[in-house]
């Protein structure tokens, strides 16, 4: 630091200067300060003091004559006393005071003193201040002078100018006035060439009007002139198409002489001709009578022909003619014959009267028979159709009956098993009436034999017995009373048998019940068929179900409709990618293992094959080094991609926080070496003003030496040195540099 | 205006948005699925959630490619399913199938508009997302290294682009498939699965 200061001499003086002036200032301040101390403890205030004591005493003297007796006056003397006591404390604290007050005047005296010498200094500079001041002063008159002399100079000058400039103005006006002078002359003579001209103009102005009646005059002229020529030009074209006709005729007179003269040919032969034609009228009527005659001719033609045609038709009719004429003749011959015949016939046939009279009459009777015959062969197959129809009939129910019978049949012999069963019963009944008979004769002889003892006990067997009988009998009332139902049924039988045969009967005469019944069936059966196609619908309703369900699934495992939908895939995906990787480690692997066997095998050969295999054994129970390195390689990878990350990150946010630091202090911070810190204003005029900081052991901040920062030395003694604050150095340096550059923009 | 405007679809506009819900959706699954390490991966925000989005250079460009031919079906409507397979690199085994089945409206032309509100389809895919998310948590760790695939199922009728190719559907088998979310832009709407490999 030192030794930086003493660096140049310059700067040396320079900041002694400085220094001397900022501690006069300093100085001057404290002066200030000790006088407003002394304030504290001026005169004015002792003298109050001393007041205050006066006071006391004129009160005491007044109190004194107010009373004349003498207990008053002892009282007064010792009131006195005690007064005279306070003012003793009075004058003991007074005499403190001011022992302590002449202290502080010593003391301030020194001071006083201490501040002289400084005056005294203070005044030394300030007479040298003041030589110095003087110096500058003399200098100051003595420029003063030479300016003053100057400007003497420059009057003169001045003046010397002005009158020269006089004179040129003098020299200006006179030319002013004979330039006016000749201005006039120039007028007057420009009035009258004016007057000439105007003159002149309206001389022109005629000539221009009497010129532009010409020039109407020659322009109609030149209108007719036009007019004429586009008339000649019209005429001209009419000239040519004239000529042109004429052309055209005299090309025409030309053929029309041509023709003249073929006409002048015809002439001769018309005369020719003409000779000719007067014997036309006399041709002209034979012509007609030719024609007539022709025409005449040719009818008769016409008529030939036909006649011809009428002979040959005429003839072919003559053939046919004298053909029927033979028939004719054979149909007589027939005729005769027949007739004969038919004679012979009326004669036989006078006999019977019922027969028929003529042929007709007989194939009508025919007729007739003949349609009986059909109507009775229809009635005859209807009726044939209606008895086999019955015989059906009939046999349906005669098996009927036959059932029916077999029915009655069964009821007869269950009839007869019961009246078998009743004619049983009978006699069993009859039996146990004899029993019973037999029994009540034992009885009595019993009773007879063993007279009173055991009629008691007879009684009640007997009683028991008649119970026995009374039960049989109801039995049998039971059993009668069966009969007479299975009577009753078998009479109920009867009469539905009569019943089904009358049905039978109604059957047989109505075919539409079996229809009806046939419908029925059909009805049940399609009935049947509904039900079971319902059983069907229901189970293919569930089959749906699943199905849906199962294809919703395979939907979601990812299946699909091929003939809708197919799936494409990107060819260099990163599974294939993978995929061609791993069989190409794959094949490395294979080649290396086939190198390293023939390798083995190799050593195997030479010998010291223990060995080899001992070390691999030991080689595999440890983890192959460079699966670990592989490990390792990749684990420094992905640390070294958090590494990047985080380095990425911290950037970011550092280059955020210079940038924030930079825009609130105006001052850029970068770090060039460890413990130093380059600081560059927002305001620098150059990019090399920059400030550097260090940083010790002991985190002070001390300022290095740079270009810019010895161009700040005023600042640095004030902020760094005296008041010891480098946040307020380098907001100087701020403001400074602001400034400076606001005067540059203005 | 701007809200007249937001409330109002055009087939461009829905394609916009699937193809970037997939953008983002197919790097979340990939995320999830631990397919590439989560370091390469950075935060955006995206519909007001934060999305993963991979920083691998090969793999944007790979789902660039995707995307942009994405785009174009779904432009002209001829796109049924997309889906990302997960295959296992040692034994090639499908282990896992993501699929989106993307319904188009083919009614719908190129000036079309439909109104629907720009909110709810964001809440839409946001939701599908979420449970993207959250299907990391059934299903099974994928324990050997896998590698993945997208497959695009298309119209019969469409012509194959350069670089793609056909290919079969990629089906697991005996898998287990569970229904995720849907949106719906009322032109395209996308329905998610998932199908995964049942555990023994």
């Amino acid at each position: 630091m030192e030794s930086y200061m003493e660096s140049t001499d310059f700067i040396g003086l320079k900041r002694s200067y400085d220094r001397d002036r900022g501690r006069d200032i300093l100085g001057l301040d404290k002066v200030k300060h000790d006088l407003l101390d002394d304030f504290e403890e001026t005169p004015a205030k002792s003298s109050r003091l001393t007041l205050n004591t006066h006071k006391n005493k004129s009160y005491s003297d007044f109190a004194m004559p107010a009373q004349n007796e003498l207990s008053l006056l002892k009282k007064e003397v010792n009131l006195k006393d005690a007064e005279i006591i306070s003012m003793r404390a009075n004058l003991m604290l007074v005499e403190n005071q001011i022992s302590h007050s002449e202290d502080t005047i010593r003391k301030l005296h020194i001071e006083h003193e201490k501040v002289l010498a400084k005056f005294k200094s203070e005044r030394d500079r300030d007479s040298e201040n003041l030589f110095k001041m003087k110096s500058k002063l003399h200098y100051v008159m003595e420029k003063e002078k030479t300016s003053r002399e100057e400007i003497h100079r420059l009057e003169e000058e001045l003046s010397k100018l002005k009158s020269e400039s006089d004179k040129k103005i003098a020299s200006a006006q006179k030319e002013k006035i004979d330039a006016m002078d000749q201005g006039k002359q120039t007028g007057a003579t420009l009035f009258e060439k004016e007057c000439e001209l105007r003159k002149e103009i309206v001389r022109l102005e005629n000539e221009i009007t009497r010129l532009e009646s010409k020039l109407g005059e020659s322009e109609a002229q030149l209108e007719l002139r036009k007019r004429i020529q586009t008339e000649n030009s019209e005429l001209s074209r009419e000239i040519e198409n004239v000529n042109r006709k004429l052309a055209e005729e005299k090309q025409k007179n030309k053929e029309l002489e041509k023709k003249l003269h073929d006409h002048e040919d015809n002439l001769i032969i018309t005369s020719a001709l003409k000779t000719d034609l007067d014997q036309v009228p006399f041709m002209k009527n034979e012509l007609e009578k030719l024609r007539s005659d022709n025409e005449q001719l040719r009818r008769n033609e016409q008529n030939t022909l036909l006649l011809e045609e009428e002979v040959r038709s005429l003839k072919t009719k003559l053939k046919l003619v004298e053909a029927n004429q033979e028939r004719i003749f054979e149909l007589e011959i027939e005729n005769e014959e027949l007739q004969g015949r038919l004679h012979r016939w009326e004669a036989t046939d006078t006999s019977g009267s019922r027969r028929p009279q003529s042929p007709s009459s007989l194939s009508r009777r025919v007729q007739d028979l003949e349609m009986i015959q059909a109507n009775l062969m229809l009635t005859q197959g209807e009726l044939q159709s209606v008895i086999n129809l019955s015989q059906r009939k009939f046999e349906a129910a005669q098996s009927e009956i036959q059932k029916i019978s077999t029915e009655l049949q069964a009821f007869k012999n269950k009839e007869a098993q019961q009246n078998d069963f009743n004619k049983r019963l009978n006699r069993k009944l009859m039996l146990i009436k004899k029993e019973r008979d037999s029994y009540k004769s034992l009885l009595d002889s019993y009773e007879s034999e063993v007279t009173m003892n055991f009629d008691s006990e007879k009684i009640s067997q007997v009683q028991h017995l008649e119970e026995v009988i009374l039960g049989y009998k109801q039995e049998t009332a039971e059993l009668e009373a069966e009969i007479d139902s299975l009577s009753a049924r078998l009479t109920d039988a009867l009469a539905k048998y009569d019943q089904m045969q009358q049905q039978l009967q109604i059957s047989g005469t109505t075919s539409q019940q079996p229809s009806s019944r046939e419908s029925q069936d059909m009805i049940r059966q399609l009935q049947e068929r509904v039900a079971e196609l319902e059983i069907a619908l229901s189970k293919t309703q569930e089959e749906k179900d699943i199905l849906e369900a199962r294809i919703e699934q395979r939907d979601l495992q990812g299946d699909y409709d091929p003939s809708k939908i197919k799936v494409l895939q990107f060819m260099m995906n990163p599974c294939a990618i993978a995929q061609k990787a791993r069989q190409l480690e794959l094949e490395k692997f294979k080649e290396e293992n086939e190198k390293l066997r023939k390798r083995n095998q190799i050593l195997e050969e030479e010998g010291n094959v223990e060995n080899i295999t001992l070390q691999v054994q030991e080689k595999l129970q440890h983890p192959s080094p460079s699966k670990e390195l592989e490990e390792l390689k990749a684990q420094l990878k992905r640390e070294e991609t958090r590494n990047k990350r985080l380095l990425e990150v911290f950037k970011k946010t550092s280059h955020e926080f210079r940038e924030v630091c930079y825009q609130l202090t105006g001052y850029k911070l970068d770090i060039p070496a460890t413990n130093q810190y380059r600081l560059t204003s927002m305001y620098a005029e150059s990019s090399r003003d920059h400030l550097l900081f260090q940083q010790n052991e002991r985190g002070e901040i001390q300022l290095l030496q740079t270009d810019f920062s010895l161009t700040l030395q005023d600042a640095m003694e004030t902020y760094l040195q005296r008041q010891n604050s480098i946040p307020m150095f380098l907001s100087h340096i701020t403001m400074d540099l602001f400034s400076k550059q606001t005067m540059n923009f203005d | 205006m701007a809200t007249s405007t937001s409330n109002v679809i055009t087939l461009k506009g829905s394609t916009d948005i699937v193809a970037e819900f997939f953008n983002y959706g197919l790097n979340s699954i990939l995320y999830q699925r631990g397919l590439y390490p989560p370091e390469t991966f950075t935060h955006t925000q995206q519909w007001g959630v934060t999305m993963l989005v991979t920083c691998d250079k090969e793999l944007q460009a790979f789902l660039d490619k995707i995307i942009t031919q994405l785009k174009t079906w779904l432009t002209d409507l001829s796109v049924a399913k997309l889906v990302l397979v997960i295959t296992d690199i040692a034994t090639n085994e499908v282990v896992e199938r993501w699929q989106f089945d993307i319904e188009c409206d083919k009614t719908v032309t190129a000036t079309t508009k439909r109104d629907v509100s720009d909110k709810d389809i964001k809440e839409g895919i946001r939701s599908v997302i979420r449970q993207i998310t959250a299907s990391v948590t059934f299903l099974p760790l994928l324990e050997s290294t896998c590698s993945f695939n997208i497959l695009v199922y298309t119209d019969k009728d469409l012509d194959v682009p350069e670089q793609w190719g056909e290919t079969g559907p990629h089906l697991i088998i005996n898998s287990e498939e569970v229904k995720l979310k849907s949106f719906s832009t009322s032109i395209h709407s996308v329905k998610a699965a998932v199908a995964f490999k049942k555990s023994d």
